[in-house]
């Protein structure tokens, strides 16, 4: 059973989701906000497994209210709903801690799966989202002064981009590699360092861009 | 006005150039006149008085001939002397007529002595040798002697007249002189003082024209300056227009489409009903999803939300995104994101900048790719678009793009270069002042 919280300040949307929501037996909508505060104090009471939030919301809105909440409760996990496609949104998303990023004209189609994926640790976006990464990072990549940097990581380090990118923690890592924790994180570090990224959402978003995951 | 004082001092100055022309033309003529008179009566005096010294001889002669052959003959000298005498006298009288000089007495006088004169001895011409003989020395002695002292007298009183009118004339000539020079000095001045009056006139008509250029420039520079307001609040207005306009379609228009695009999903999945429902339903959703992009492509068209959701650079690169999506072109955009975020007045001006640049690079430089690159720095901020397409004459060809351009970075104190070369592509390149913290929005 998957508790989850419900916040968007439009009534309507929020209904539908919750509708498409109960009629699954394992999850179990626990609270709903229309507002940044209320989520806040909601997912406080609740201590839900994950928040499904829009990003435009009055008083506190969807991301600085999510910056708190992962801050605040690491376990719960964090799907940002928005009218937005563009990258930089899904940058400030995930840097903002959310790990899912569901593009509301196709939230009733996709809500199920990226609830699923989100909870099991790994990210999810939207099939439009993830389309425009990938084309744009194709359409960069055809400029011949632009150089793919992906070739000059070694096997190892792919290997190490792709459970990053997942949502596996560095100890995971390690265990599933047989590596040492310290080993891990020098790899991941030098992957940041080849691949000209500065933090682990640009790194998702990478691996988005570049198939490594989807 | 000008024209009528100028054209009057010309006129004055040609009056009495020509006039003291003239009257140096007379003065001179009259002198010269006066000259010739008096030397036709000196001389005609000179005649005279030799007539007259002649005639004494030649009694003298008659007294003491014996031949009465010898004596006619000296009767008729004496009578062609005395008629000589006449005549140079009538000649003198005309000569003074004719110059209109006074001493009319002096004249009456020296003509009636000269008559008295040959009066005296006319009845000795009568006698005969006898009476000569007898009479002759006696008379001589008595009467001749004394006459021809007057005479000579009176001959010299008139050469003492003549000279006297001579000075008399000469006198008249520098009077004329003087008068002349009066005149001179006096038309000097006249001109002189129309002079100072013009020059008068010109300065302070100068004067004024200066002033009004001044005033006209004065105004022209606020004129320019309510212009620039103008558009700058004309432009702002637009800016928030479409600012509200992007917000409201995206956020209730497209909230609420989605909201029922979800609806619609969800009466898909339970429907019932034929298959011809659900493949209408499911047209119906796919149309709704296309106009949801359309809604959404239009609102960011208008002013995109990363603006003012993400700040200036997620912007500019969503942007260079966009038109290489839209265009096919390589776009690069290099720039750091900084926390600092921008006053909106700075954002927009540059966002729009950049959309104007990228604009005319896809339309007419055909570029195969554009580079972006916007740095802050504390010195200002540095925007540069390059392209690498044909260029264009930034000379001739600066469009209403452009100068839109610069308006909108002169307002904000800075400087716009636009360095195109034929064949080697179009470098634009902006440098803003740092933000004045003190009036940050």
């Amino acid at each position: 059973m998957i508790r989850i919280v419900l916040a968007d300040d439009h009534t309507v949307l929020r209904n539908g989701l919750k509708a498409l929501l109960e009629r699954q037996p394992e999850f179990q909508v626990v609270g709903e906000a229309s507002d940044g505060r209320e989520l806040l104090t909601i997912v406080e009471d609740q201590k839900p497994d994950l928040v499904v939030t829009d990003i435009a919301m009055p008083n506190l809105n969807g991301t600085d209210a999510t910056q708190q909440i992962t801050s605040k409760f690491p376990g719960v996990r964090v799907i940002m709903l928005s009218m937005h496609t563009d990258e930089a949104y899904v940058l400030r998303a995930l840097k903002a801690g959310a790990r899912g990023y569901l593009v509301k004209e196709s939230a009733e189609a996709d809500l199920l799966t990226a609830i699923r994926t989100v909870n099991s640790g790994k990210a999810f976006f939207s099939p439009t989202v993830c389309a425009l990464l990938v084309e744009d990072y194709i359409r960069q990549m055809q400029d011949k002064s632009i150089e793919d940097s992906y070739d000059l990581l070694s096997p190892r380090e792919k290997e190490i981009l792709q459970l990053v990118a997942e949502g596996k923690s560095n100890k995971d890592v390690a265990n599933m590699l047989n590596l040492s924790v310290y080993t891990v994180e020098t790899h991941r570090g030098n992957i940041l360092q080849k691949l000209n990224l500065h933090s682990i959402p640009e790194l998702i978003l990478y691996a988005v861009r570049k198939g490594v995951i989807s | 006005m000008l024209w009528f004082g100028f054209g009057f001092i010309l006129l004055v100055m040609a009056y009495s150039s020509i006039d003291i022309a003239r009257a140096l033309q007379q003065t001179s003529s009259r002198n010269d006149a006066l000259m010739t008179s008096f030397r036709k009566r000196d001389h005609i005096l000179d005649e005279l008085r030799n007539t007259m010294i002649r005639s004494g001889t030649m009694i003298r002669d008659y007294l003491s001939e014996d031949e009465d052959l010898w004596a006619d003959r000296d009767r008729l000298d004496l009578q062609a002397a005395r008629q000589e005498t006449e005549q140079l006298l009538e000649s003198y009288a005309e000569e003074r007529h004719s110059t209109g000089s006074a001493g009319e007495e002096t004249f009456l006088n020296l003509r009636n002595g000269v008559e008295a004169y040959w009066n005296s001895f006319a009845p000795t011409l009568r006698w005969d040798s006898e009476t000569r003989r007898r009479e002759g020395d006696a008379y001589r002695e008595r009467s001749i002697g004394p006459l021809r002292i007057e005479v000579f007298r009176l001959s010299r009183q008139i050469t003492a007249f003549n000279n006297q009118q001579l000075d008399e004339g000469e006198a008249l000539v520098k009077n004329e002189q003087q008068r002349l020079r009066l005149r001179l000095i006096a038309s000097s001045l006249v001109e002189l003082l129309i002079a100072v009056i013009l020059t008068l006139a010109v300065t302070s008509r100068i004067r004024g024209l200066e002033d009004a250029v001044e005033g006209q420039y004065v105004k022209m520079v606020q004129a320019r300056s309510e212009l620039r307001d103008l558009t700058a609040r004309l432009e702002n207005a637009r800016e928030d227009e479409r600012k509200s306009l992007s917000r409201e379609l995206h956020d209730e228009v497209g909230q609420s489409m989605a909201a029922m695009l979800v609806e619609l999903g969800r009466v898909e999945s339970t429907l019932s009903g034929g298959e011809e429902a659900r493949t209408r339903l499911s047209s119906l959703r796919v149309q709704a999803e296309q106009s949801v992009r359309s809604l959404r492509d239009i609102a960011l068209l208008l002013r995109p939300s990363m603006l003012d959701d993400l700040g200036l650079v997620p912007a500019l690169k969503w942007q260079g995104r966009e038109t290489a999506r839209r265009t096919g072109l390589h776009v690069r955009v290099e720039a750091e994101e900084s926390n600092d975020m921008l006053p909106d007045t700075y954002k927009t001006c540059i966002y729009r900048v950049v959309q104007e640049a990228l604009h005319n690079a896809v339309k007419h430089s055909k570029a195969k790719s554009i580079r972006v690159s916007f740095q802050q720095t504390p010195s200002g901020m540095e925007l540069e678009v390059e392209d690498d397409g044909i260029g264009f004459d930034p000379g001739t060809e600066k469009g209403l793009g452009l100068l839109g351009m610069e308006e909108r970075i002169v307002r904000l104190g800075g400087e716009l270069k636009v360095i195109a070369k034929a064949e080697r592509g179009t470098l634009l390149s902006v440098h803003l002042p740092p933000v004045k913290r003190k009036g940050f929005q």
